[in-house]
């Protein structure tokens, strides 16, 4: 409690004879470099900026292609893809003509008994 | 008959009353399912209250009721509240009803929809609180067909369907991969019965060889993962909520898609803790995938709903941390994450809902300023964005550091450390959006933003906002309900692996044993 009211009194004083009849900012022009530093807040908001910027931003830059075109695109539509193709391509099975389809029972019949009678056939 | 009954059937009650409504009695509809979700809230907070204090059933489940159904199969309607689902019941009701609340914006087809989502809100609660292996998945599924529906009829966007496809086919193999392991898990432990509390009995006794609970945690972690949006199978989950309802959004997102979590907690962890111990290491790297990755994904977003649904991913990675951690901490963690997740996740996707229904754009570019146009629905966005990286005094701080600890206690050093670090990338992508949205000058465009005019439209968010804070500032409320359910999740671990420790040895011994007499033949 002591040490707040002294360090309060010394810090009024020291503002008050610095400040008090100052028409400008007395410690700028003394301290130089050190007064626009602190203006600054010692840069920490750049630091941070900057360190983010290479760190984070450019992980997430690589994180969001990998998502956007390797895992969206590529792998997951790609599977899509491949059963589109699979579907397109069992469609050409399906002509809607009853001699096709008798054509082919025949060979599943065929194939079944081959693969059943240990190929004997 | 159980208060858990009434917190689950008076939604199907509201949802089979809309369905004999009249297309045009709106009002009628609206005022029917807010009863239908008020009612279960006040239940809810009811049973939350009196949780202490009820008497204790089968298995240590409060509040429990069992009506047979399929004797054959020993198939039960069975119900119950322990530590770990009371608080996502609470949860759960108050986000259904925020939801409803929301939902006034849907004019089109508004019998319908309402009717959905009464279906969606039933299946959820009957989810969290069921027993009955068959009844916990049969509840899910009968929430998700609502969700597709609701999200390829009411959606949003240009790449509504392909949304709407993509969370179907994604969501439905991974309740089959699930299904695959609940139905390895019943036949093997030979106990006929899908009843949970005989299921662990018959376990504890009797535990599954060590390989078929690796192969049955396999199934299991990843059924389950791909519907909690585990790395690598997460990239429906923030396509699918850019383009879904806002009520259907803050329910998945917030509720329903704990089921996968809840499941690992409630029926594998306990069930097969070898096998959980066997994919431990994965887990470990996978959930870091979720709290980077997804992070970093996050930050590069420009559209509000996509940016919540990919930090919603990363933060199911803190979840699936406290999980790997297999102790009391790190899954008390978890539950308390997944509770303040649930809030979370509603209001954001509540609070993005109300931007898009004025702007018709959640594009952050085409925002600015709006904390002057909007200050009251400005400061709550600010709040959800602060809670979203971890501001104390929120419900997620306590989650999130309770996870930290306990991965600390038992994983290496670098993944806590990681999922620490990690933290840093939350806040960045958070506090962007806030900067571009809410603050700068005010965008200039044809249609400004307008604040909540009302009480009636600031309820759903002040009571999801409030939850938060309660919780957040007095976590003890869910943790001393949670800590005693996650001590007897933890005991069956321990009893699990012990088993496992004891046959190793025992077959070493005996292995020695052959080899001495093999040596003195």
């Amino acid at each position: 409690m002591a040490f707040s009211v002294l360090a309060l009194l010394i810090g009024g004083s020291v503002a008050w004879s610095l400040y008090s009849k100052a028409e400008s900012d007395p410690i700028a022009n003394r301290l130089h470099g050190l007064s626009t530093a602190l203006k600054n807040r010692l840069y920490f908001d750049e630091i941070f900026n900057g360190l983010i910027y290479v760190t984070h931003e450019a992980v997430s830059k690589l994180a969001e292609w990998v998502d956007r075109i390797l895992l969206s695109s590529f792998i997951v539509k790609g599977l899509s893809n491949v059963v589109d193709v699979f579907g397109r391509g069992l469609r050409l099975f399906q002509t809607g003509s009853i001699h096709t389809y008798a054509f082919l029972f025949v060979v599943g019949i065929a194939l079944v008994m081959f693969f059943v009678m240990g190929g004997v056939l | 008959m159980s208060i858990l009954t009434f917190i689950l059937f008076l939604p199907l009650f509201g949802a089979g009353l809309v369905a004999m409504l009249p297309k045009s009695a709106k009002g009628l509809i609206r005022a029917v399912a807010l009863a239908s979700t008020a009612l279960p809230l006040l239940c809810a907070i009811l049973a939350f209250l009196s949780f202490n204090g009820a008497e204790a059933g089968p298995g240590g489940y409060k509040f429990y009721q069992k009506v047979a159904w399929v004797t054959a199969l020993d198939i039960n309607y069975q119900v119950g509240a322990d530590g770990i689902n009371i608080g996502l019941i609470l949860m759960g009701s108050i986000v259904s009803f925020a939801a409803v609340c929301v939902s006034r914006s849907i004019q089109d087809r508004t019998k319908e929809f309402h009717f959905l989502m009464l279906i969606m809100i039933a299946g959820i609660m009957g989810t969290f609180m069921s027993i009955d292996i068959f009844f916990f998945y049969f509840f899910h599924e009968l929430a998700l067909v609502p969700t597709f529906i609701m999200i390829g009829v009411w959606g949003r966007g240009k790449n509504k369907d392909y949304a709407t496809y993509k969370m179907t086919l994604y969501l439905t193999l991974g309740a089959l991969v699930a299904l695959v392991g609940l139905v390895l898990l019943y036949v093997q432990s030979g106990a006929k019965t899908f009843d949970l509390i005989a299921l662990q009995e018959q376990l504890r006794n009797n535990p599954i060889s060590a390989d078929a609970q690796t192969t049955i945690f396999g199934f299991l972690l990843f059924g389950f993962g791909i519907l909690v949006s585990l790395w690598p199978f997460h990239t429906w989950a923030p396509v699918g909520y850019g383009a879904a309802p806002t009520a259907t959004a803050m329910l998945h997102a917030g509720v329903l898609k704990k089921f996968g979590i809840y499941g690992l907690i409630r029926i594998a962890l306990p069930l097969v803790p070898q096998g959980a111990q066997a994919w431990l290491e994965v887990l470990a790297w996978l959930c870091m995938g979720n709290i980077l990755y997804c992070g970093w994904v996050a930050m590069r977003q420009k559209n509000l709903n996509k940016l919540i649904g990919n930090s919603s991913v990363a933060h199911m990675g803190f979840v699936f941390l406290g999980i790997a951690s297999m102790n009391l901490i790190g899954i008390s963690g978890a539950v308390l994450v997944m509770i303040a997740h649930g809030f979370l996740a509603a209001l954001s996707f509540g609070l993005s809902g109300y931007l898009y229904d004025q702007k018709k754009t959640l594009d952050m570019d085409q925002y600015g300023g709006a904390l002057r146009q909007m200050p009251f629905m400005g400061s709550l966005l600010v709040m959800a964005m602060m809670a979203g990286c971890g501001l104390p005094g929120f419900a997620n701080f306590a989650g999130e550091i309770t996870v930290l600890f306990g991965a600390w206690k038992s994983l290496p050093w670098f993944v806590t450390g990681t999922a620490w670090g990690a933290l840093i990338i939350g806040a960045v992508y958070a506090l962007r959006a806030v900067r571009k949205m809410l603050h700068g000058p005010v965008a200039n465009d044809t249609l400004p933003l307008q604040d909540a005019a009302n009480y009636w439209i600031k309820l759903p968010y002040v009571l999801l906002v409030a939850s938060l804070l309660l919780f957040g500032i007095f976590p003890s409320l869910l943790t001393d309900k949670i800590r005693t359910s996650v001590a007897e999740v933890v005991k069956s671990i321990e009893a699990g692996t012990q088993d496992q420790q004891t046959n190793l040895a025992e077959e070493s011994v005996k292995t020695g044993l052959d080899i001495q007499l093999a040596g003195q033949d």
